[in-house]
Formats: structure tokens, C-alpha cells, sequence
């Protein structure tokens, strides 16, 4: 009982991560059709800062503030330079974002080194906390209090306030809008700026968890993948709760089988693509 | 999303999941995910002798080396590494190889063992190499495998010849020098964790491919024969980003811990290990994997401290010949070398020295070395065999009647030195050969070790 209560706790809080992995991810493509491949070049990016910021200051909070700048300002200067000229083409997206992937990466190599570097847990964060019969990490407690936290605010600010009922009708309806008198542009700007501090967030609280280590780019853009599209493109809740579920169903389904890892981690998206295509909260 | 955009999404799934789950036959190396997003592409590097020239003023013909290594990849750090070693060895020569001048042609396989095939051939036909060397990876090694032995040639092993399967190949293997094993590294820890350490029950963890099997194999065959007891053996994939199912699923009871990791997924590991609290209670033993410098350099504080493993390479190692590695490749590059360089640095002390010898004995002149080098490559790789290797920096060596080196391995334990992670020496285990204290015939009559053998 209290090994499966452990199993549980740590899938959820797993799921927490890889919530806040993805939410910047499956924002990009559901509000604005932009499939980032740079995502998880962003994630990498901001995790050698995350490494480089905590060394110098040890400060948790610092790493946060600079992570979420540097997140959004890179994803801001990718969107002016690049991605504003492909709009509503996804294929063009795809390469550009990932010609991003590789210079940012190569980028990580010459600044960092090819070795992984990995983040201390910060002080306070890096003990266990006793809950009932179970003592559990206090770090992945954290990541999955964050990931609350995101999802709220993030939920809030869509569901909301005006810039959310904005970004809502400039989705249902971009030319309608326009004809509002929205500036459409500008407001996917601001999202797509978002979607980069979110992915800065991801670099500072995944790096002491995941490491910064090249191929981290493309194994956290998969998890955002498989979290956005179980969870129905572009949907916040649905990403949240996919990303809880697919965190219980690996750490369940690889201690039930543990030879079957990776296969645990894919079987939800397999099985819930055959019944609900569109994912769990996704519209058709 | 039209019907269009979800192919896109499910194409760039499979097509992430490839790239993500990759190298799951990777060899003894440091694979965290996989990507092709680094360094140096395949390039030459000449390094032609200043005085290359025999006593009578004639002029010697350039001894051509091909060496594949990983260049590009999440092993290209140390992959320069090797290429770094083998160059500071010839320099140290002052120039060549066995008093001929040489040239080196790096090729990178972008660890992609197709692509070691492709540049190992490229390199045998078009480069017309007198002799291989190489290559990093396990797998790269298998791969090599044919293609070298179709063209007869030379294959002087580095890290990539690890596996235990060399020894039982049918066809003469040409590697010259090889690598240990990997049961050979492990096999001295079994019998020291239950005679010396005293643990009587040990559970293993790991990673689900050649090297994996092949080292946790080693280990459980020498325990369970000194009279222990593996009572559970768990495998995970390579690039698991979660290791808390693992951890949480390990059997309380036991005495020890056996781990095999490699890459990003070893401070994840250890990470998990001590967050759920198994650090305080359960001992951990590895192979060289997880106390290796480049495995150090991963580590952040305290959850590595107290990890006990044996290697076949400490730098901190109270040899004068080790020491003068250390100096001289720190000197060249300002960092400390690791088991890959030493490796490859004495690949080019093999070549050199073979050269010697099979000149002598077979009065073959400079001059034509270089093509007889090419047309015997047996006889060339049986040369390790008679070859002085005493001060190779790490332990003094000898060849055995496979090709594998018999040699020194070190017990180490990763203690906290005024905040930084080091090995620190616990015991010498010398002249320790593939087959251990087990007789030959009997231990190549076991099935070779994988993920059913030996049982749980």
C-alpha cells in the first residue's frame, strides 16, 4: 500500500513537470498553429542558464527571473525574425523552428561543452518531507505546486481578463476580429512571447531534475508533444490533466513493467489517439 | 486540426521517438538522448614526422592510420578526448610511429552505426589506410566488425571493443589489444562485495542493452559463484527521464545496490536514489560508468558521495607513468583525462610498438612496413601479444591469447574532497583477466551474459 501510494505521488508529481514542459508548447500550437520545434531547444537554452546563474549566485529565485526573460525575449526575436513571415504555414514552421534547434544547440556546445551539466536542488528544496506514512522528496512536491500554479494562472489569464477573451476570438475567428479592430498581430506577439517565458520556466525548474545535456531538446520536445496532444491541442486543462495522467501511467506501468518503459509512456497516447482523436479536451 | 496537420503531428512523433530513444544499443559510453547537433565533422589531420628519413638518407613512405570516432553526438567531448590522446602520443614521439612518419584521418560516425560501416569502408578503399583504430562505442565496434575483417586489415581497439562477444566470435578477430571485457571489469567487484564487503543479498539495476547485460552479468557471476545471492534484476532504457519507479521499486532488504548507467540518466539516478532515501541505508556499487571523471563531472553535491566502483582508470592513481599522462594532457588542453584518452593513447603505444616488433622479427625494411602492415593484418594484431606495455599509464598490460589486455583494476569510492566530488583509491585489484579466477573453458561454455542470464 504504501510502496503504490509512493508510486502514485511520484507519477503525479512527474506529470507536475511535465506540465509545465508542455504548457508553453501546446499554447504555440493551439492558439497560434505554431508547431515550435525549438521548444525544447529553448528548454536546453535556459537550462545551461539555469546552471550558469545558480553557480554564480545560488540564488533559486534569480534563476527563475533570468530563465523566464531570457525565454521570452529569444521566443519574441524568433517570432519578429522568423516565424511572423510563415503564418499559417506549418511545414515552414517546422524546418525553421527546427534550424533554431540546431544553432541554438550548437550554441549550447560551444558556450557550456558537450557534458551535461546538472542544477543543484536549491537549499530548502532538497530534502524529504514526511507525509503520513510516506516520506517524499521535496522537490518533486515543488515542481508539481508550480505546475498548480501555471495552470491557474495561465487558465486566468485566457479565461479571464480582456487580452484572454482577445486571443480567444482572434482564434475562433481571425478575420472577424481583425475587422473588430483587434490587432492580431500584436496579440499573437504577446502569446508567443508567453509561450517562451513558459519554456524558460521549464529550463528553470526541469534543470536540477532533467539535467542540461545536448538531446535534451528533443526529449523534452517529445514529452511537450505527447503531453499537447493527449490533452487536446491548445487546451490548458487538457493539458494538465493529460500530463498528470500520463505521469501516473508511466510510474504505475513501469513498475509494473519495468522492461516496457518506454512503450508505458507512449500506450496512453496510442490507445486515447484510437478512441478520441482530438485528445481529451480537444475540439474536432 | 485538418486530417493533414495530425499526419504532421504523428510523422513528428515517430520521428522524435526515434531520435529520443536512439543508441539503445549504445556501447560503454556517455548517451544521455540522442542528436546530431555538435562539433567537428570528419576531417584529416596530417602529422607528418620532421625527420622522415632512414640512416642512409632514403626516404621513409607515411604510415596511413584511419581512426572512426564520434565527432558529432552526445559523446563528442570525449571522442576529442581520444583524438587529443593519440595525437599528444605521437608528438611525444616526435612525430611517428614506430620511427615512420604517419598520418591520421579522423573520420566522425556521428555515432550512427550505419555510418560507421560507410567510413570504415571509405576509409579501407578510398583511403587505402594501412591500418584501423577505433572506434569509441560498443556498438560502433560490432558494426566495424565485418568490413574489417573482409579486408584482412588491422583493427587496433580502443573503448569500442568492450564487448564480451569478441572472445567467442568464430572468425579471427584482427583487433589488436583490445580493450578489457566488460564482465572482466565486473567480475572482481562480485567477489570483493561478498568476501571483502560482506553482503550476502544484492539487487541490479541496469540499462537495457549489451553493455548493461554484459556488466551486470560479470558482476552477478562471480558474486553468486563466491556464494551470494542476486535477488532482483531490473533493466531500464537508456534516456529515462524518471528513475523514481525504478528506486521505489527496489527490494529493501537487500545489502547492496549494483547499478550500470550511462549519460544523463546517471545523476538522475543517483538523484532518485537518495531523494527517496536509499542512499542512507543501502550501499551502491558500479562499473566504471558512475565514478569515472566524466561521470564526477555530472554530479552536484552530496547524493554521489559514498558510491563504490571499480575501473580500470583512476587519474588520481599513484604511478609515475600516470602521472605523467595526467600532466601531459593537461598541459595540452587544461583538463583531466578520463578512460577514453587513456585508451586511445594506448592504441597509438600498441601501433608504435608492433611496428617495432614485427619489423625486427620479420626484417621486413621501413620502407616497405607500411604495405606489409596492410596486406598481414593478423600478424600485426598478434603482435600485441609480444609487445612490452608495462607503463601504459593506468596499469602495466599484457595481451592474452584473444586479443584482450589483462591488467590492473581499481576499487574506488567518490568521497567529498572540500566540497568537490572525487575517487579516492579503496584497493588494487592486479592481473585480472577476462575469465577472472574461473577456468577458461568452463566460463565459455555459460551462454553469454544478456538480459535472462544469469537468472535472477
Amino acid at each position: 500500500m504504501e510502496e503504490w501510494a509512493t508510486q502514485v505521488l511520484s507519477g503525479i508529481t512527474y506529470g507536475g513537470l511535465l506540465f509545465i514542459l508542455a504548457s508553453g508548447f501546446t499554447l504555440g500550437l493551439g492558439i497560434m498553429k505554431i508547431v515550435n520545434i525549438a521548444h525544447g531547444a529553448l528548454y536546453l537554452l535556459t537550462a545551461y542558464i539555469a546552471w550558469s546563474v545558480y553557480q554564480a549566485t545560488n540564488s533559486f529565485l534569480l534563476v527563475i527571473a533570468v530563465c523566464c526573460a531570457i525565454g521570452g525575449i529569444v521566443a519574441l526575436a524568433m517570432y519578429a525574425g522568423l516565424l511572423q513571415r510563415l503564418h499559417q504555414r506549418p511545414l515552414a514552421q517546422i524546418l525553421v523552428t527546427m534550424g533554431v534547434t540546431l544553432i541554438i544547440a550548437e550554441l549550447g556546445v560551444i558556450w557550456w561543452g558537450g557534458f551535461p551539466r546538472t542544477v543543484e536542488r536549491p537549499e530548502g528544496l532538497a530534502d524529504s518531507a514526511h507525509l503520513g506514512v510516506v516520506s517524499f522528496p521535496t522537490y518533486r512536491l515543488f515542481m508539481l505546486g508550480a505546475a498548480i500554479v501555471v495552470g491557474v494562472v495561465l487558465w486566468l489569464l485566457l479565461e479571464r481578463t480582456r487580452v484572454g477573451a482577445l486571443v480567444r476570438a482572434s482564434v475562433d475567428d481571425e478575420e472577424m476580429a481583425r475587422g473588430m479592430g483587434v490587432n492580431v498581430g500584436r496579440l499573437y506577439f504577446f502569446v508567443f512571447g508567453i509561450t517562451g517565458v513558459l519554456a524558460g520556466l521549464a529550463g528553470a525548474i526541469g534543470a536540477p531534475f532533467l539535467g542540461a545535456f545536448q538531446g535534451a531538446q528533443f526529449e523534452v520536445l517529445l514529452l511537450a508533444l505527447l503531453v499537447a496532444v493527449v490533452g487536446g491541442l491548445g487546451s490548458i486543462p487538457g493539458a494538465f490533466v493529460a500530463a498528470l495522467l500520463i505521469g501516473i501511467i508511466d510510474s504505475v506501468g513501469k513498475s509494473l513493467f519495468p522492461e516496457l518503459a518506454h512503450f508505458t509512456l507512449f500506450a496512453p497516447l496510442i490507445i486515447l489517439l484510437a478512441v478520441r482523436p482530438t485528445g481529451l479536451f480537444g475540439k474536432a | 486540426m485538418t486530417r493533414r496537420g495530425w499526419l504532421v503531428l504523428v510523422l513528428l512523433i515517430c520521428l522524435l521517438a526515434a531520435c529520443a530513444g536512439g543508441d539503445s544499443e549504445g556501447g560503454d559510453t556517455t548517451v544521455g538522448g540522442t542528436d546530431g547537433a555538435t562539433t567537428t565533422a570528419g576531417e584529416t589531420t596530417e602529422t607528418t614526422a620532421a625527420t622522415g628519413t632512414t640512416a642512409g638518407g632514403e626516404e621513409l613512405p607515411t604510415l596511413h592510420i584511419g581512426i572512426p570516432l564520434p565527432f558529432t553526438g552526445v559523446v563528442a567531448e570525449s571522442a576529442e578526448e581520444m583524438r587529443q590522446t593519440f595525437e599528444m602520443y605521437v608528438e611525444q614521439q616526435g612525430g611517428t610511429l614506430g620511427g615512420l612518419p604517419v598520418e591520421l584521418t579522423f573520420e566522425d560516425t556521428e555515432t550512427d552505426a550505419e555510418l560507421v560501416v560507410t567510413k570504415t569502408r571509405k576509409l579501407i578503399d578510398e583511403d587505402q589506410v594501412h591500418l584501423l583504430s577505433g572506434p569509441m562505442l560498443a556498438f560502433e565496434g560490432l558494426a566495424m566488425l565485418d568490413s574489417v575483417n573482409e579486408a584482412g586489415i588491422a583493427l587496433v581497439g580502443q573503448t569500442g571493443v568492450a564487448a564480451d562477444d569478441y572472445t567467442r566470435l568464430e572468425t579471427p578477430s584482427l583487433t589488436a589489444a583490445a580493450k578489457h571485457t566488460a564482465s572482466q571489469e565486473t567480475m572482481p567487484l562480485g567477489t570483493y562485495a561478498y568476501d571483502t564487503l560482506g553482503y550476502r543479498t544484492v539487487a541490479t539495476l541496469g540499462q537495457d542493452y549489451a553493455w548493461g547485460y554484459q556488466t551486470v552479468g560479470g558482476f552477478q557471476y562471480a558474486f553468486e559463484a563466491a556464494g551470494g545471492d542476486v535477488v532482483q534484476k531490473l533493466w531500464s532504457p537508456i534516456g529515462t527521464t524518471d528513475y523514481a519507479p525504478y528506486v521505489n521499486d527496489i527490494n529493501q532488504d537487500v545489502d547492496a545496490v549494483y547499478v550500470t548507467l550511462i549519460g544523463a540518466d546517471i545523476p538522475r539516478f543517483v538523484q532518485a536514489y537518495s531523494d527517496f532515501g536509499l542512499k542512507e541505508n543501502i550501499p551502491m556499487l558500479t562499473s566504471e560508468d558512475l565514478v569515472a571523471q566524466d561521470a564526477i563531472r555530472f554530479y552536484s553535491g552530496d547524493p554521489a558521495v559514498g558510491i563504490v566502483g571499480i575501473t580500470p582508470f583512476t587519474a588520481n592513481l599513484d604511478r609515475p607513468e600516470m602521472q605523467a599522462f595526467v600532466e601531459a594532457y593537461q598541459e595540452r588542453t587544461g583538463n583531466i583525462p578520463t578512460f577514453w584518452g587513456e585508451s586511445s593513447y594506448v592504441a597509438a603505444m600498441v601501433i608504435d610498438r608492433s611496428l617495432a616488433y614485427v619489423s625486427e622479427q620479420n626484417g621486413i625494411a621501413p620502407a616497405d612496413l607500411p604495405t606489409w602492415v596492410r596486406e598481414n593484418g593478423q600478424a600485426f594484431a598478434d603482435a600485441s601479444k609480444e609487445i612490452d606495455l608495462s607503463d601504459a599509464p593506468s596499469s602495466a598490460i599484457t595481451v592474452d591469447d584473444y586479443n584482450r589486455q589483462v591488467r590492473d583494476f581499481y576499487i574506488v569510492e567518490l568521497v567529498d574532497d572540500g566540497g568537490a566530488i572525487t575517487d579516492s583509491l579503496v584497493e588494487t585489484v592486479p592481473e585480472v583477466n577476462q575469465f577472472w579466477t574461473f577456468e577458461e573453458a568452463a566460463f565459455l561454455a555459460d551462454p553469454l551474459f544478456d538480459r535472462e542470464n544469469p537468472p535472477e
